[in-house]
């Protein structure tokens, strides 16, 4: 896809007009440390202690109507290869005409309205193997029209590519398989059932929204391939367990209402499935579900200056049958509680603890706690602790029990 | 319709006169700190949109400094308040990050906060006014849109300030979750701007203090050209200095919108 789209770009961006008054060009970009180190599991096929250095660069030239921007994010992992990656975030050129937006090429959008559950932001694909409650998300290549509407807009994509999540590696203590054990090709299942190996192929979007008094209001529907946690299916013919991911229809929406110092969100998505031919593999389990996830968001200044925010969210998925919702995806009724510091000092120290019980199995706890400070005037460091506590993941794609982890952060801007 | 600043200070000096033979009463204190509150207001009127550039240097107690840099365009409300857009770029881990904030008369701001490493537009509360500003000795609220409806007024006196002329007007925020009890204005009488603000915490104890200055004109619109925030009570000072500044410059208002945040 790449090599299509990378030269097509830089085409573009040597026709656009080379100067004028409001034309500017701006960059920037962060190369940073990272550790990662894992509770050691005793398993030698696993990874349990990472460092790795990630680097992401922007550009962007703006000279109205016209604009175009790169932004490109790579990390290199010296224990776990399979994590070295080079990701196109973003890779476009827009322009405008009679009050249209015309944007062309990867782009990132993010419909999210909630800190922990993102049941409504599923256009991008996503790393698996990065951070659980906000994955990187990987450029998803699209036509995008959008005009504006009262207080909103109204958006539509299209998007030609069937985009893939990075599954975790083999080695990776994140992964969702038994450690040494290896995904073959990806399978997708087209909106008439038929699987295919192909890449490409027509999906699309449409999102409104509004903003009326306190209240943000976003709605939409999305019809692609479907880029969450995949199925797994074992190939006879190849002997390999291969993911499997489905045409979907979501028709869902985001609300945010402000209410004095409260922040109340709702995000929902109601998705329903592609039916796979049971021909080849039997019949596969029916997904369609309505994931629903609420939260609140109540900030405190306090007489010193650090302002506190209590965080309280919570996510289930509806008419999925019981067998079928831990495959959903890793949040199916589960709540979060959390709590941010903010020290509103001059290196914006800053401190987040976040719990995620499983409501079902309160066993389950997932934990997190970080803080971040810049250091200087382009430095910044941030630690991170992560626990994870409950059975294994015998009976899902949840997150891994046994994987709790210690995360460093050191990054340099520029 | 507009009104220039030398009229409305010729206006304002003869006020207690005027009022003094309509009804030979003189105004109250009250009623003429309004008065120059929306003399001001209507002074600084009709600018109809503005960008800028600032630099903020924060100094601790200590004498360290470190620097803030952003940007801001504003586009002035008809009806109600003002809308203004500000980007951050520096400290660098924040370059990119945006404010856009609607003001409103009595109601609180509208706020959203454009978070560029993840491209999200986040709904933020404007309760929290009081806290700091990029960690700054400014509040939210002393950089926000001085809407006249958000204080009461009290005039106090006449006065100078390095031989220029100036109201002292006391205003209490009418909003019981600002930072301050009080604040008393120093306005000058031509710029029809504060050449001094006296910032009065909670407990009506002086917090801080802002010194204006750098006046310059554009078109009939006096602006600031810095101001020197000192915090009597933590020794630490900010100053606020405008690098450049330019009134009527052509804004998209589309780009006001919450939407519109991200690039």
């Amino acid at each position: 896809m790449w090599r299509f789209l990378l030269p097509l770009a830089a085409g573009a961006l040597v026709c656009l007009p080379a100067s004028s008054n409001a034309a500017k060009l701006t960059s920037k970009g962060e190369l940073r440390l990272e550790t990662r180190v894992f509770s050691d599991d005793g398993d030698p096929d696993t990874v349990d202690a990472a460092l790795g250095l990630m680097g992401r660069v922007e550009a962007k030239y703006r000279s109205k109507p016209f604009a175009a921007k790169a932004r490109l994010f790579g990390r290199l992992d010296r224990q776990d290869v399979d994590r070295t990656l080079l990701v196109v975030e973003e890779l476009w050129l827009e322009t405008k005409k009679w009050d249209i937006e015309l944007r062309v090429g990867a782009d990132i959008v993010n419909w999210t309205a909630t800190e922990a559950f993102h049941p409504a932001d599923i256009v991008n694909a996503r790393n698996l193997d990065s951070d659980v409650e906000n994955y990187e998300k990987l450029g998803e290549p699209m036509v995008a029209l959008s005009r504006r509407v009262g207080h909103g807009e109204l958006r539509l994509l299209f998007m030609p590519y069937y985009s893939t999540p990075i599954l975790t590696s083999p080695r990776s203590r994140l992964s969702f398989l038994p450690a040494g054990f290896t995904f073959g090709p990806v399978l997708r299942v087209e909106q008439s059932g038929a699987f295919t190996e192909d890449e490409f192929g027509a999906q699309g979007a449409v999102r409104f929204t509004q903003t009326i008094g306190d209240a943000d209001i976003g709605l939409h529907i999305v019809h692609h391939m479907d880029r969450s946690q995949p199925e797994v299916v074992f190939d006879p013919e190849l002997g390999l367990p291969r993911p499997v991911f489905r045409k979907v229809t979501q028709l869902g929406g985001t609300y945010q209402q402000v209410f004095d110092a409260l922040v109340a969100k709702v995000e929902l998505g109601y998705r329903v499935f592609a039916d796979p031919d049971p021909s080849r593999f039997g019949p596969l389990p029916e997904r369609d579900h309505l994931l629903a996830a609420v939260g609140f968001e109540y900030g405190v200044l306090h007489d010193s200056g650090v302002e506190s925010t209590f965080i309280l969210e919570g996510q289930s998925a509806f008419f999925a049958d019981d067998e079928v919702r831990p495959f959903l995806g890793v949040f199916q009724r589960d709540a979060a509680l959390g709590y941010r510091v903010a020290l509103n000092d001059a290196h914006s120290s800053e401190a987040l603890v976040t719990t995620i019980v499983d409501l079902e199995d309160p066993d389950r706890v997932f934990f997190n706690a970080s803080f971040s400070r810049r250091v200087f005037e382009t430095w910044t460091v941030s630690a991170a602790v992560r626990l994870v506590f409950g059975p294994s993941t015998a009976d899902g794609l949840v997150i891994p029990a046994a994987s709790d982890h210690v995360r460093l952060f050191v990054t340099r801007y520029f | 319709m507009t009104t220039k600043p030398w009229t409305t200070a010729l206006l304002l000096a003869l006020l207690p006169l005027a009022a003094s033979t309509a009804s030979a009463e003189p105004p109250s204190a009250e009623a003429r700190g309004l008065e120059i509150a929306k003399a001001v207001d209507r002074a600084n009127a009709g600018f109809g949109t503005e960008s800028s550039a600032m630099q903020m240097t924060l100094i601790n107690a200590h004498g360290e400094t470190v620097e803030r840099k952003l940007a801001i365009q504003t586009i002035e409300g008809e009806d109600d308040g003002d809308k203004s857009v500000a980007a951050f770029s520096w400290p660098a881990d924040v370059n990119g990050t945006k404010l856009l904030t609607w003001s409103h008369k009595s109601d609180d701001d509208d706020q959203w906060l454009y978070l560029p490493a993840i491209k999200r537009i986040k709904r933020i509360s404007a309760r929290n006014k009081s806290g700091a500003f990029m960690g700054s000795e400014f509040a939210y609220e002393d950089l926000g849109s001085q809407e006249v409806e958000k204080f009461t007024y009290r005039f106090v006196r006449e006065d100078e300030i390095d031989g220029r002329k100036v109201w002292v007007n006391e205003r209490r925020p009418t909003d019981e979750r600002s930072g301050y009890k009080r604040q008393v204005v120093y306005t000058d009488q031509e710029y029809m701007n504060p050449l001094r603000i006296e910032y009065f915490d909670r407990k009506d104890e002086l917090l801080k203090t802002g010194e204006f200055s750098g006046y310059t004109k554009q078109g009939k619109w006096w602006r600031v050209g810095k101001i020197d925030m000192f915090n009597a009570q933590t020794k630490k000072r900010s100053i606020l200095t405008w690098s450049k500044r330019t009134l009527g410059v052509e804004l998209d208002e589309d780009d006001f919108e919450s939407d519109a945040l991200s690039d």
